[in-house]
């Protein structure tokens, strides 16, 4: 596992991109943060191409879109986008709501994991071993 | 040569003869127009005479107007309106007034014969009054281009022929009025007949939009018709609105919501405002009639008014493209059914006032019902959360002092811990049953399996039976499991050692009952009324209150009841009902893979799987493992397996290569188990088919 792996996290929730960068920081990760999917998708590629890029990204579900408008599955979109521009990015989605549909949605875009926000468990674990078995890490 | 008695005779006979011949040709004949007419033919061919004409007095009594009269000149005089009055100088004048034969043999020289230029060689006349009994109804005028050309012998022959006419018109009349008081009792019959199909047909419809549309249409369909409308009279109590109207005319109409004033010139308006019915028979005429552009074909209106006790609803208008469409009969029905339509628009509305009271008293339940789980809810949130804001106060405090103490703060962080996870756990239980609601045929049994799986029910702890000719139930299955998984938990938690389900059809059709029973400590009497309520729990401070409250909404939302019975001590049961779902129907399986590996428990699903499979010429095998999974074409897994762990399956499978064709299905979905069998390779994840409709969805 790189002892400095860099991590994008874009939800729109303040507390909560506070204290999960506040957690992973702790941990050892470079953390970046963005509050919806545009800043997100920027933040992204400005580093894509330095000697410093993303190792992975955590995503919020529902969040502003790339219109700024709310809406139920933006994530699943900069999912797809983060993909193309890096295809075997480690992503792993973060929802407040348990749904299947699109939890199949998100594995079928390729990411990683699907958490539900309150019943993850043990997300240390979960991201160094995505990291450890993610071989251009 | 005749003597002249001799002649005189023959002549009479010849007269005699012939007005027998017109008496019977004429008294057959029933249309009193071609009666006068054939009359006045047959006199002048038979008799050789000049001119016949047939008057008959008007209504007023005070004109003999010309009716018939023979060939051109006839009909000259017929065309100009000739008429003569009664008791005037004219012959005809004097035999109606006098009711006496009149004849004027040179008619040159008779004083009271008015000079026809219409008959200029006229030297004789006779005029004879056509009379039934007491009253006059006409005169018959003979005339010859003879001087003296009547006898005293031809008066008498001439007026018994003129006698019996009299009666022949008097019979065709008759005739004529019969036939009118005919057609109008049916006309009458029909219309009564409409009027209650009317009634019928719109007493048992009770929402408006739906009544004054087809009450339009049904009336005119049933009175012919050209245009109906229903207007009613709006809130501010000024306006009758349209509500409904027929036919094109009716939709631009209401498409520019079109009204009229109440009490205005209108005919809706003056029926709307005078509270009585209106009629204008031949509306160019009538001056309350508003010309509308869209009917302009209307030549009879009426317009009824909607009454109900002293309440006026509205009005309804009738038209129709013919003048003088309506008598006083026509009122009367027509009344009749808008009284019926006003009583049904009024049941209508009544009905309509009644569910929106019901609706405000609903709100205001539901408002009450929530502000008191609210209360119950802040304050229960208010409780756990405080824990969580003095911790972090005092760990501040700590840390700004400096006085750490690594125990203290382990147990600092472990208070805040336990209490978000309270928190967590109400949204998860509020949440569930608030998901969509997607039933389809179940089987109850394997949903109730999968649902102690889940709760964590040892399969010593629990005993299954399912009655063997119990149906499928209609149910969301994940919600279902969620329920039962609320009632196991429970059951676990009041330290049950023995769970038994049975589940049999109800005694109550369409139903299937299942009864959860428990041996753990039973709920305490004190709050057995509230075991239903949100935040209402036995197991002290580290639970939510919500399982119960959940279930019921379930099991509510499923169209099902739950009931409990509880005895402290002893242990509870817990009844439900669930409604039996509809017969599946009949499902293709022919493009389904003919080898199929079923990875189940030896269960009733894992049988209907095989036999549904086997009864489609398909081969299938039901195993604990994986053996035979390289022959077989699509492979499926049980979530709840218990023979084999289901991550051993996996596992298996993934290395073998052989994931891909391997769906595990699921009496309940849950987003980490269908993120972690997927991540393990599985082609899907799905709910377990429980038809031969989805077994073939699962497996196409």
């Amino acid at each position: 596992m790189p002892a400095k792996a860099k991590i994008l996290l874009v939800d729109d929730e303040p507390l909560i991109r506070r204290s999960m960068q506040k957690t992973l920081v702790r941990a050892g990760y470079t953390v970046e943060a963005a509050e919806d999917c545009t800043s997100g998708l920027k933040t992204f590629e400005a580093s894509h191409t330095t000697a410093a890029p993303f190792n992975m990204a955590l995503l919020d579900i529902n969040m502003p879109n790339f219109d700024g408008t709310e809406a139920s599955g933006a994530g699943l979109e900069l999912l797809s986008r983060l993909l193309q521009v890096r295809p075997d990015l480690p992503v792993i989605m973060l929802s407040a709501y348990d749904e299947v549909n699109k939890s199949k949605d998100a594995i079928a875009r390729g990411a990683r994991n699907y958490c539900v926000k309150g019943r993850e468990q043990n997300l240390l674990t979960m991201i160094e071993e995505i990291l450890a078995s993610t071989p251009s890490n | 040569m005749p003597t002249p008695k001799a002649a005189s005779a023959e002549r009479r006979a010849t007269l005699l003869h012939a007005a027998a011949r017109v008496a019977k040709g004429v008294a057959s004949i029933l249309d009193p127009d071609e009666l006068l007419r054939r009359t006045v033919d047959v006199i002048c061919t038979e008799f050789g005479f000049y001119y016949a004409g047939v008057f008959l007095l008007d209504q007023t009594g005070r004109w003999a107007t010309l009716r018939a009269g023979y060939g051109e000149a006839g009909a000259a005089m017929i065309a100009a309106g000739h008429k003569l009055v009664v008791g005037g100088n004219s012959m005809i004048g004097a035999a109606t007034g006098r009711r006496e034969a009149r004849i004027a043999l040179d008619v040159g020289e008779e004083a009271v014969f008015f000079r026809n230029p219409h008959l200029p060689q006229t030297r004789s006349e006779m005029a004879l009054p056509l009379s039934v009994g007491d009253e006059v109804i006409g005169a018959l005028t003979v005339q010859s281009i003879e001087e003296a050309a009547f006898t005293q012998e031809d008066i008498e022959t001439l007026q018994s022929m003129a006698d019996q006419l009299a009666i022949a018109i008097q019979n065709s009349r008759l005739h004529r009025q019969n036939q009118e008081f005919f057609r109008q009792a049916e006309r009458r019959a029909r219309l009564l007949e409409a009027a209650n199909n009317v009634g019928k047909k719109t007493a048992s419809i009770l929402d408006l939009e739906e009544l004054l549309p087809k009450t339009v249409d049904i009336m005119c369909e049933a009175y012919g018709f050209y245009y109906a409308g229903v207007f009613l009279i709006d809130k501010s109590g000024k306006w009758a609105v349209l509500r409904a109207g027929h036919g094109t005319a009716g939709q631009a109409m209401l498409a520019v919501s079109h009204k009229l004033e109440v009490g205005g010139s209108s005919m809706i308006g003056a029926a709307t405002g005078m509270c009585e019915a209106r009629i204008a028979l031949d509306v160019g005429e009538e001056k309350v009639h508003f010309k509308n552009p869209h009917l302009p074909h209307t030549r009879s209106e009426m317009a009824l008014p909607l009454v109900v006790g002293n309440k006026v609803l509205g009005a309804v208008t009738v038209q129709s493209v013919e003048e003088r469409a309506f008598n006083a009969d026509d009122i009367i029905t027509l009344q009749t059914m808008a009284d019926h339509l006003a009583i049904a628009i009024n049941n209508a509305q009544l009905l309509k006032e009644l569910e929106k009271a019901n609706q405000e008293l609903l709100r205001t339940k539901t408002y009450e019902a929530l502000t008191a789980a609210t209360t119950q809810a802040i304050h229960w949130i208010g409780n756990k959360a405080l824990p969580i804001t003095t911790t972090i106060a005092r760990m501040k405090d700590e840390l700004s002092d400096e006085k750490i103490d690594r125990d203290s703060l382990k147990d600092d962080l472990d208070l805040i811990s336990e209490s978000a996870h309270l928190i967590v756990q109400v949204k998860e239980n509020l949440l569930g049953p608030a998901r969509e609601h997607k039933p389809r045929s179940a089987m109850v049994g394997d949903v109730a399996q999968a649902a102690a799986f889940h709760a964590g029910v040892a399969t010593s702890v629990l005993s299954l039976t399912v009655a063997p000719n119990t149906p499928l139930v209609l149910a969301d299955t994940t919600q279902l499991a969620r329920a039962f998984s609320n009632l196991f938990r429970n059951a676990l938690e009041a330290k049950a050692n023995k769970i038994a389900v049975t589940i049999a059809p109800s005694s109550e059709a369409g139903y299937v009952a299942v009864a959860l029973t428990d041996d753990g400590a039973g709920i305490p009497s004190e709050i057995f009324e509230k075991v239903w309520a949100a935040f209402i729990t036995t197991k002290g401070p580290s639970h939510s209150g919500l399982g119960l409250t959940a279930t019921l909404h379930i099991i509510t939302q499923l169209d099902g009841r739950i009931t409990v019975t509880s005895q402290p001590g002893q242990g509870t049961t817990f009844n439900i009902l669930i409604p039996v779902s509809p017969e599946a129907s009949a499902a293709d399986l022919s493009h389904v893979p003919s080898t199929v590996l079923v990875i189940d428990d030896d269960d009733e699903w894992a049988r209907f799987v095989s036999v549904t499979l086997s009864s489609a010429g398909k081969f299938s095998a039901s195993r604990h493992s994986v053996e035979g999974a390289t022959t077989a074409d699509r492979i499926l897994i049980d979530e709840t397996i218990t023979a084999t762990k289901l991550t051993e399956i996996l596992s298996a499978l993934k290395g073998a290569g052989m994931a891909q064709k391997a769906v595990v299905v699921a009496a309940a979905m849950n987003v980490e188990r269908t993120t972690t069998y997927l991540q393990m390779g599985v082609k899907d994840v799905v709910l377990k088919p429980y038809t031969a409709i989805e077994l073939a969805a699962v497996l196409a």
